[in-house]
């Protein structure tokens, strides 16, 4: 099966065939979450559900989903049903419905709340609060978000030069209308880096799963790789030692110069307390300075070849065709083919083993990596400042340091600066409370309830953090204000160590990351 | 009037003439030479390797020659692993053990079916606290490849004691599973003691001696001591540690007679684990040994 290609509207459109009767098709606008800033984060998402508005109803073959860098809106069904969808969103995007903005924000939140995939700390450690960094964080800008902003948005982002469009079937192109307006094409997210010196680790004790990310250079040498990791992860951690029900490493493309394998492995109940980690990281190096025979690479590479094979003779083609061409991967030719996997060796292969390693974060559910020589994700940080303090009510240990430049929390544990030139998002309540979170991670919460801050304390912080990275919220009610500790440190103290751990990671990673 | 044993030996390089020549010869020029020889030890048994392993990574002496043969010869393998093995042992702290887990990954990565690099990566996950679920997983690949291996099966159950007032399930289950199927003469017979000691040890801190001398237990000491001894034990090596504990723990038991005949095969041999650990009954335990071996004399 081959994709055809043509263009409608200015529009490239990449066509397959489907023999089952049905049609499918879909579009593809080069704008996600990853170019969104943490102040604005949903827009994306809010400005793709007004484009829906009155196109589709809660059909589960029709939809939209937004990724890191890219939209994708598709539909499958009848020839017309499919043009209905696509032909629908492009009008919706000429004149968004924004007096349903409330409606579909609430709609939004609704959507976070239901979500039972928990967000993870490894992107926001990778890459900060910002950019891929924000896969870390619920959509905190929604409230903050009003029409102007969501048709600059879309006037800027939904543009013809930024979509790309498929279809499977028989489904006439011609009959595609998508009056988009012109525009310039964007430039991919920016790969922001906050992480130290890898290999590095942190642990997040609310989870039973371990998850290694690492970056590596596209292309089959990481294909085949990342499929004779996920076989030494079945061999060692299924089958072996039965550490884990479930295992797998996946690769995603993230541009022409950097994919993203990623393992996951979650533990079971009886083998907590390290074995888990101490079975990736030999699986790990196994494929570093492991026998690895040549035979085995062609093998996998064959294997690897056969899939691609099988999946450019799908109707899903075109749309991988589409993707490529959207992200910029491929402008003519699809990024790599089959024909590639040939001639593959064990020395591509132990590449990728090493660059993966070079550039690999781990979340750990116990216990460390230091044995392995990876490093720890700094606790405190690198900031300090220095100013007028303010100390914790009740008996908190903490004191709030407000500086000319930024402002810090600092205990006799810990440090968390929050720098105004960096500030990714503040909250600010109408009852004073406000929530900074600094593009490095790290976030200070300025709570009346908790420290001993004055009004004029409140207005200074307004007055340094840049207006479009404030968000204003409502004041809570009274019941749910932030009290000061009420237990005293001697209490603290008779807790049993897994309490005090839980309750530390905790803090450090679920308050970061979800501002609850 | 107490009788005093002779002077206890505990060094295996000066009980054993052949681990003495291993050494001098590793640390008086021939590194290669004991290298080599230090794999062939191995034929007889990965349990018996380690020993010989141990006698040279507590040598001081040990540390030039090993850094100059690595500088020559960097990819050497056996080198590489006993350099890990002395590295641990000359630093005997978590960082010396943290140190040695970097080159081990490597070294279990090139060759997993290495029972001996599975075996220093078993020390190691106890020095550096690396987790019990880890220990475990590394003595269980260890087992595979020897099932054998009585001094990882000690080692394992060091890892499974508990805290003071923890539970002792999963040690006496190890000593269960060890002992199952053991034949007469096996060191894993010297887990009985060792477990009772261990045991007697956390939760008899005074030292006071009711734990081991209940009935129970010197039943449990009486049988395992008479399936060790009913044949030649099959590891010389290890025979010495089983001894001890044997020695040590049935004399604390008040089972004078069966000490004296452990005493009696150690001669002035002894392993250091149970003789410190009853350190608070030295002279007691210097009587029964002193006795045990005039009458070895005497025979």
């Amino acid at each position: 099966m081959s994709v055809t290609e043509t263009t409608v509207d200015g529009i490239p459109v990449f066509l397959a065939d489907r023999d089952d009767g049905l049609c499918s098709g879909g579009l593809i606008f080069r704008v996600g979450w990853a170019d969104e800033t943490l102040a604005v984060r949903g827009l994306t998402h809010l400005v793709s559900h007004l484009a829906l508005h009155q196109v589709v109803v809660g059909d589960p073959h029709q939809n939209v989903e937004i990724h890191d860098r890219y939209t994708h809106v598709y539909a499958q069904g009848s020839a017309q049903q499919v043009l209905n969808v696509l032909n629908g969103v492009c009008a919706n995007l000429q004149q968004l419905p924004t007096h349903r903005i409330a409606l579909e924000s609430d709609a939004l939140r609704a959507e976070e709340a239901r979500r039972t995939e928990e967000r993870r700390a490894s992107p926001l450690l990778r890459y900060g609060a910002q950019g891929y960094g924000l896969a870390s964080f619920p959509e905190l800008g929604l409230p903050g978000i009003d029409a102007d902003l969501v048709q600059l948005w879309a006037d800027a982002a939904f543009t013809r030069e930024n979509t790309v469009a498929w279809l499977a079937g028989e489904v006439a192109p011609g009959s595609l209308k998508m009056p988009l307006p012109e525009g310039e094409r964007s430039t991919l997210p920016v790969v922001t880096s906050a992480l130290g010196r890898p290999p590095m680790w942190f642990r997040d004790s609310t989870t039973d799963t371990l998850v290694v990310s690492g970056v590596v250079t596209p292309g089959p040498a990481a294909v085949v790789y990342t499929m004779l990791l996920g076989r030494a992860l079945d061999r060692d951690l299924l089958d072996g030692d039965r550490i884990s029900l479930s295992a797998s490493a996946t690769l995603e493309v993230r541009d022409a110069e950097a994919a993203v394998v990623t393992i996951t492995a979650d533990c079971l109940l009886q083998r907590r307390g390290g074995a888990l980690a101490g079975a990736v990281v030999d699986a790990m190096a196994r494929l570093r300075w492991g026998p690895l025979g040549a035979a085995e690479v062609t093998y996998a590479a064959r294997a690897a070849a056969e899939t691609h094979r099988a999946a450019d003779a799908t109707p899903d083609a075109a749309r991988r065709r589409a993707l490529d061409r959207v992200l910029g991967l491929a402008p003519e030719q699809p990024a790599w083919g089959p024909d590639d996997f040939v001639g593959l060796t064990p020395e591509h292969v132990r590449a990728v083993a090493e660059e993966l390693h070079a550039t690999a974060l781990a979340q750990l559910p116990d216990l460390g990596l230091d044995w392995a020589g990876w490093n720890q994700i700094p606790m405190h940080s690198p900031r300090t400042v220095t100013g007028t303090e303010y100390p914790g009510r009740g008996y908190s240990d903490a004191v709030l340091v407000l500086g000319e430049d930024g402002v810090m929390v600092r205990t006799p544990r810990s440090r968390s600066t929050v720098a105004f030139d960096q500030v990714a998002i503040m909250q600010a309540y109408e009852d004073g409370g406000r929530w900074l979170v600094s593009t490095d991670g790290f976030q200070v919460q300025v709570e009346p309830t908790m420290y001993e801050v004055d009004d004029a304390a409140i207005a200074a912080i307004d007055a340094a953090v840049d207006l479009a990275r404030v968000v204003r919220l409502s004041a809570r009610r009274p019941e749910d204000l932030p009290r000061p500790r009420d237990t005293t440190p001697e209490q603290d103290a008779a807790a049993s160590p897994e309490q005090r751990r839980a309750a530390r990671d905790r803090r450090s990673w679920l308050r970061r990351v979800t501002g609850r | 009037m107490s009788l005093a044993g002779p002077v206890p030996v505990f060094d295996p390089g000066e009980i054993f003439p052949d681990l003495e020549e291993l050494r001098t010869r590793a640390t008086e020029g021939d590194l290669p030479g004991a290298l080599e020889r230090l794999v062939a030890i191995g034929r007889g048994g990965a349990s018996d390797q380690v020993t010989a392993w141990e006698v040279l990574a507590e040598s001081d002496a040990l540390d030039g020659p090993l850094t100059a043969h690595l500088a020559a010869h960097p990819d050497d393998r056996t080198a590489r692993l006993l350099a890990c093995l002395r590295r641990v042992r000359a630093g005997s702290d978590r960082a010396a053990a943290l140190a040695a887990e970097q080159d081990l990954v490597r070294l279990v990565a090139e060759d997993r079916t290495d029972a001996t690099a599975w075996f220093v990566r078993l020390v190691t996950a106890g020095a550096a606290g690396l987790g019990p679920s880890e220990t475990r997983r590394r003595y269980e690949r260890l087992r595979e490849l020897a099932p054998e291996h009585s001094v990882a099966q000690r080692l394992m159950l060091r890892a499974l004691v508990p805290a003071p007032g923890g539970a002792w399930d999963e040690v006496l289950a190890h000593v269960r599973l060890a002992t199952a199927d053991a034949p007469d003469g096996s060191p894993d017979w010297g887990l009985v003691p060792l477990l009772h000691l261990m045991r007697w040890h956390v939760e008899s801190p005074a030292g006071e001696t009711d734990y081991l001398r209940q009935p129970e237990v010197r039943s449990k000491l009486e049988e395992a001591s008479e399936r060790f001894t009913a044949a030649p034990c099959t590891s010389p090596y290890a025979a010495v540690e089983v001894h001890t504990d044997f020695a040590v723990a049935t004399a604390l038991a008040g089972q004078r007679g069966r000490s004296m005949k452990h005493f009696r095969a150690l001669g002035p041999a002894l392993a250091p684990g149970a003789w410190e650990l009853a350190a608070a009954h030295r002279a007691d335990l210097e009587t029964v040994r002193g006795a045990a071996v005039a009458e070895g004399r005497r025979r």
